[in-house]
């Protein structure tokens, strides 16, 4: 049994008297460990999909199973629970506290869990030892989003998911956060999703969902996924 | 650009309706609580010009006549003067118990009374009585003058029974108190009015008047109008006064010189009839002897008459014998003739013929002989009859002058009697005269009391209902601009701050920073506007008639004649506007200094710093890890924290202003009358108090104490400020339980001679300090130095305390005792023992502290109200102001917020993540708002400077907690309000751009 399992996802907006399908019919699933990115235009139903799949929305019809368990009939708390407790989140603009610096905001995550990783030491592992009493506005992008990763990972989620992590990023940064996070996915055995509007990344994954108005265009594995250092655009 | 800024309001229509509510909500109370005491001044004013409330009050204890209203009425200050007549009796209307009422004539030109129901009287025997005291259904029922009323109250009326065939309100009785009297309980339960033809007085009690020239009541122009007719009003009474003496009196002695005239006349009279007595007895007298000497000559008269009468019948008699012996001789004769004849001797016959003729001279001569004596006989009888008649007449007449003089002796008995009734009459009338002498010397020259509107119960008590309100006015609008203003700041900036991308953009397009800046002012400055008309609106028209709901109801001055002060409006609006429009321009001007390019981009997230509180080690560890954050965040946002803080610490003072003001003001009776005068009642004599009267005060059993002291008004003078001021000089020994002088917690030795105690109220408003000469005036302006030695916290009043020796240094000398300060044995009905002492005649007052205490009390009970209004204000205040500012606190930070829910916070987790600093922000604007509470509750406090009351600040423990308390259920509330938002806020936020 699949990690991840979509079976006909359907997800239905009412915006007044108007009902706008986000998604329909997508079904796929992902295997524990692996890298899987989720490509798609602006519009396809990423971010619904994403939503769906972090415990953020609901969906209308079908089924998503995580980890054995069908989450589409579960309370908000349960909701919550599974977000808190198995679910790693990397945005796109970080969404670090401003106010707190890069250990505390690992911290604020890592304060959730029962046996969260001690925060220097997975900060350790995202290359910032040296930053950790810095606020965020004293980091660089790539920086915060190795924070964001740091506080993400600190919670040693089953799940890590990625939304659009390297656009707000240039071009080297952005690689640098996509290896660690192949890194990191190498080295914990962590199921990692990336979201992202970019095909080029498509090849470092383990699995490929492409997303084209709403629905699943197509899904691909990767035989072998290529080191980032490898992949250009 | 009107089109934009009225697209831009209505998508977001909650922030600026908050902002106009928050506007209207400050000139709403501004102009409601400014407008409250004019528009409640105004009422009163214009019931009193309608009433022709008077202007001074004439009282004088002779009286008043018409002659004395016309002089009154003739001075060049007095428009109208009336003379009316009152007096309080005990009256049991149609139902109900027996009650204490003034009675009062109907006044036409001054005072006139309103009628609320029914009709005019029209004949003595109908009345109006108080609409405050009789209801309608009372109408046509009977309100009878009881047996228990004194001869004089029964005699002024020409009937004990009137009809109410009415019911009134007068101006002199706006208030529920209708005064104190003598009778029954001691206190009037209303008041009746009756026809002047229903009174037998010839005289008036009273004149109440009313000056040509006219200002609004309790204005300082009235003041100074009052002040300058009071000597002039006041010598017109004295003349009157004394005219009215002299006539009283001149007409007094005229009748008494007309009576000591009768009595003269009398006296005249009755000496004629001594003398005529005497003339009497004497005619009696000489009657006695005609009487006795008549009877003397009637016994002799009649003794003569019948000595004579005897003699008559003798020689009757005698002549009879000698009749009878002529008669045998005739027979004889004839005897001796016939014998002669018998023998026929003619020589007889000549014999015989001469016998014959002898014999028949006999026979005639026996014939004459016998007639004679039947004549004398008849005669005789004759005689005898005319003096029986005679002496019977005379025997009738001396009967009669015996009967007459019996009856002139009963007569002059009567006339002695009565003379000597007479006598003591006269004796009796001479010592009424005599007495009636006295009584027109002695009455009195009249004294005169000219009293103004201040005494007047109503009238003071509805000046100092207002003035408390005043002072409210004044300060808590002041709060609520202010609060307003905080508002629109943070909205303002919060407002540019979101629109930072979109200023940015216009400026690319090149539009003028003042055309952009328009849109903005526009924004705010028509927010400020509309709340401006509907506060002004809404406050001016609803706030005052709330008020008068609560004020209202204890006076009877009808609807409230709302006064709508445009000026205030459009002061206030242009104030609101200018505040609005420079918050706004100053929350612009800083974006507009941006370079467009910069504006374009987001506004890089205020750096994360580190706080003060990091430093301390062991305490920092300590804390949770969120509370860190959220010790973090408040300090991150200075401005943010700034407006909580004063939003909650201006709930927090209001309530606690609102609470101290009720602890401050209504305990006021309690702290006077048991801690500082404690005493069960004072009474006052007419005059200086008699020996006889301290042994009667010494042999009740129910007084425990009564301790004797002078007390009297003075002028306390202290460079140019002159104050009036009650003296009282308590004899050598200090009794226990009359006075209780206390500087805070120092008991205060009693003054020696030439020192002074002063109370705390005439310290503050004097500024005179321990050890500080002052000087007191009597009323001929004789000054007395004294030396401050202690300064006593006192609430009603303002008392001086002296030693008498220091009063004995005044040119008249020490003056008269007339006050006694009395404690009774506990359990003792205050009201029966002042009855009992008010039955002395030397006694005329008898004022129980306790009543004095539950008036207060009473008066001051509309302090409640004051402190609900505040509590709703405070209410509304804390919501708008947490509102508004959690609601920009959660904008700002929605992305945070989103973050914090997609990492996993449950509802509560992250609800507490933002509302751990509103608790947090709340316990320290509680705070704040304690310090800040305690300072405004004594700038009200000092405003309420009523002339006769010292406020002590005071505020008790539980308003403090209560303050707290209630700020804390309305951060609560708005708490419980922003967790459903923050409950609706999606997730999806954490995904997007920061704004």
């Amino acid at each position: 049994m699949s990690f991840v399992e979509f079976r006909n996802v359907r997800k239905v907006y009412q915006m007044g008297e108007v009902q706008i399908e986000a998604l329909h019919d997508v079904s796929f699933c992902i295997e524990k460990g692996e890298i899987c990115v989720i490509v798609g235009a602006s519009g396809a139903g990423k971010t619904t999909l994403l939503n769906i799949l972090g415990g953020m929305d609901s969906l209308t019809e079908g089924s998503v199973i995580l980890d054995g368990e069908n989450i589409a009939g579960c309370s908000r708390r349960r909701l919550t629970a599974y977000r808190r407790l198995e679910v790693g989140f990397v945005f796109q603009f970080y969404n670090l506290m401003p106010n707190l610096t890069a250990a505390e905001n690992v911290e604020i995550a890592a304060q959730l869990v029962k046996d969260p990783l001690p925060a220097s030491k997975v900060l350790r592992e995202v290359g910032l030892s040296a930053r950790e009493n810095n606020f965020p506005a004293q980091l660089s992008g790539g920086e915060q989003q190795r924070v964001a990763i740091a506080r993400a990972l600190a919670k040693n989620p089953k799940l890590l998911l990625c939304d659009e992590p390297t656009g707000a990023l240039d071009y080297v940064t952005g690689k640098e956060i996509l290896k660690l996070l192949q890194d990191t996915a190498a080295r914990t055995g962590m199921t990692v999703v990336i979201i992202t509007h970019n095909t080029a990344l498509t090849a470092m994954a383990d699995r490929v969902v492409s997303i084209k108005s709403g629905t699943v265009e197509n899904i691909r594995l990767n035989e072998n996924p290529r080191p980032i250092e490898e992949i250009e655009w | 650009m009107v089109r934009s800024v009225l697209r831009e309001i209505k998508t977001s229509l909650g922030r600026y309706l908050a902002m106009v509510a928050i506007i209207g909500l400050g000139m709403g109370f501004l102009a409601g609580l400014m407008q409250t005491r004019p528009s409640m001044i105004r009422t009163w004013d214009s019931y009193a010009a309608q009433a022709a409330f008077f202007d001074w009050h004439l009282i004088s204890t002779l009286g008043w006549e018409e002659e004395d209203c016309a002089a009154v009425r003739a001075e060049s200050d007095t428009e109208k003067a009336e003379g009316t007549r009152e007096t309080d009796a005990l009256v049991l209307p149609g139902e109900g118990s027996e009650s204490a009422v003034r009675i009062c004539q109907i006044s036409r030109e001054v005072n006139v009374p309103r009628l609320t129901a029914g009709r005019l009287p029209e004949n003595a025997a109908e009345c109006l009585a108080d609409a405050g005291w009789l209801g309608e259904e009372d109408l046509g029922s009977r309100i009878v003058l009881t047996d228990n009323n004194d001869e004089d109250t029964l005699d002024a009326f020409e009937t004990r029974e009137f009809t109410v065939v009415g019911l009134a309100g007068s101006p002199l009785y706006i208030g529920t108190d209708r005064g104190n009297t003598a009778l029954g309980d001691g206190t009037l339960s209303g008041f009746i009015l009756v026809p002047e033809e229903a009174f037998s007085w010839d005289y008036y009690t009273d004149i109440y008047l009313t000056l040509t020239e006219k200002a609004e009541v309790y204005s300082a122009d009235y003041d100074s109008l009052i002040d300058r007719t009071k000597d002039p009003v006041t010598d017109a009474a004295e003349a009157a006064a004394r005219a009215r003496y002299e006539r009283v009196v001149g007409e007094a002695q005229e009748k008494l010189d007309d009576a000591r005239k009768e009595l003269e006349d009398g006296r005249k009279e009755y000496e004629d009839g001594v003398k005529d007595y005497e003339d009497g007895v004497r005619e009696y007298e000489d009657g006695v002897k005609e009487y006795e000497d008549g009877l003397k000559t009637y016994a002799e008269e009649k003794e003569d008459a019948e000595k004579e009468l005897a003699d008559a019948a003798e020689e009757l008699r005698k002549g009879r014998i000698d009749w009878m012996e002529g008669v045998e001789e005739f027979y004889r004769g004839q005897l001796s003739f016939r014998t002669l004849l018998a023998v026929p001797d003619p020589r007889l016959l000549p014999q015989a013929a001469a016998v014959y003729a002898q014999l028949a001279e006999a026979k005639m001569q026996l014939k004459l002989g016998q007639r004679e004596l039947a004549d004398g006989e008849k005669e005789l009888e004759d005689a005898r009859a005319e003096a029986d008649e005679k002496f019977a007449d005379a025997w009738q007449e001396l009967e009669d002058a015996a009967q007459e003089l019996a009856d002139g002796k009963a007569d002059l008995e009567q006339a002695k009697i009565d003379l000597a009734e007479a006598e003591e009459e006269l004796a009796d009338a001479e010592k009424k005269l005599a007495d009636a002498q006295q009584e027109v010397d002695d009455i009195e020259e009249p004294s005169v009391y000219v009293l103004d509107r201040e005494t007047n119960v109503g009238h003071a008590g509805y000046k100092s209902d207002t003035d408390v309100l005043a002072g409210i006015a004044r300060a808590f609008p002041l709060f609520f601009f202010l609060v307003a203003a905080l508002v629109c700041i943070t909205t303002m900036t919060r407002m540019v701050d979101e629109q930072r991308t979109q200023i940015g953009t216009l400026k690319a397009l090149g539009y003028g920073e003042g055309t952009i800046m328009g849109k903005f002012l526009l924004y705010s400055g028509s927010a400020a506007v509309l709340g401006c008309i509907f506060g002004f609106v809404i406050g001016s028209l609803v706030m005052p008639r709330v008020i008068w709901r609560v004020y209202g109801s204890r006076y009877s001055l009808g609807e409230l004649q709302l006064q709508i002060s445009p000026v205030l409006g459009i002061g206030a609006g242009a104030l609101y506007l200018l505040v609005s429009s420079l918050t706004t321009w100053s929350a612009c001007r800083r974006e507009l200094r941006e370079v467009p390019a910069s504006l374009l981009r987001p506004r890089a997230p205020k750096a994360g710093k580190r706080i003060l509180l990091e430093r301390i080690k062991p305490l920092w560890k300590r804390l949770p890890f969120l509370h860190k954050v959220s010790l973090r965040n408040i300090f991150r946002y200075k401005q943010r924290v700034f407006m909580m803080v004063i939003g909650i610490g201006g709930c927090t003072a209001l309530l606690l202003t609102g609470f101290g003001i009720r602890d401050t003001v209504a305990d006021i009776g309690v702290l006077q009358y048991r801690d500082v005068t404690p005493y069960d009642f004072s009474i006052t004599y007419r005059d200086a108090l008699t020996a006889e009267e301290e042994a009667f005060l010494a042999g009740q059993d129910w007084l425990e104490t009564a301790e004797p002291a002078f007390s009297g008004n003075y002028k306390l003078v202290k460079g140019n400020t002159e104050k009036s001021v009650e003296v009282i000089a308590p004899a050598e020994a200090i009794p226990e339980g009359i006075w209780l002088l206390h500087d805070g917690e120092e008991a205060l030795s009693w003054p020696e001679e030439g020192q002074a105690l002063i109370c705390r109220k005439l310290a503050q408003s004097l500024g005179v300090k321990k050890g500080e000469k002052i000087t007191l005036l009597d009323e001929d302006r004789s000054p007395i130095s004294l030396t401050v030695s202690g300064i006593f916290d006192n609430y009603i009043g303002k008392t001086v305390y002296v030693s008498q020796d220091s009063l004995k240094a005044l040119p008249g000398g020490m003056p008269e005792i007339k006050t006694v300060y009395a404690n009774c044995a506990a359990g003792t009905d205050l009201h029966a023992a002042a009855a009992r002492l008010l039955e002395r005649d030397a006694v005329i007052n008898v004022s129980i502290s306790a009543d004095k205490e539950a008036l207060i009390s009473d008066t001051l009970s509309s302090m409640n109200y004051i402190v609900m209004l505040v509590i709703l204000c405070s209410g509304v205040l804390a919501f708008i102001v947490l509102y508004n500012l959690t609601n920009i606190n959660i904008n700002e930070r929605l992305q945070e917020i989103a973050t914090v829910k997609v990492l996993g916070f449950y509802s509560l987790e992250s609800a507490w993540y933002v509302f751990r600093e509103n608790l947090l922000l709340t316990i320290l604007g509680a705070a704040a708002g304690l310090v800040l509470g305690y300072l405004l509750h004594g700038y009200v406090i000092g405003l309420l400077d009523l002339e006769e009351l010292y406020f002590e600040r005071r505020i008790i423990p539980l308003s403090y907690l209560l303050s707290v308390a209630f700020t804390f259920v309305f951060a609560l509330i708005v708490n419980v309000v922003m967790f459903f938002r923050l409950e609706r806020i999606n997730m999806a936020e954490a995904m997007k751009a920061a704004e």
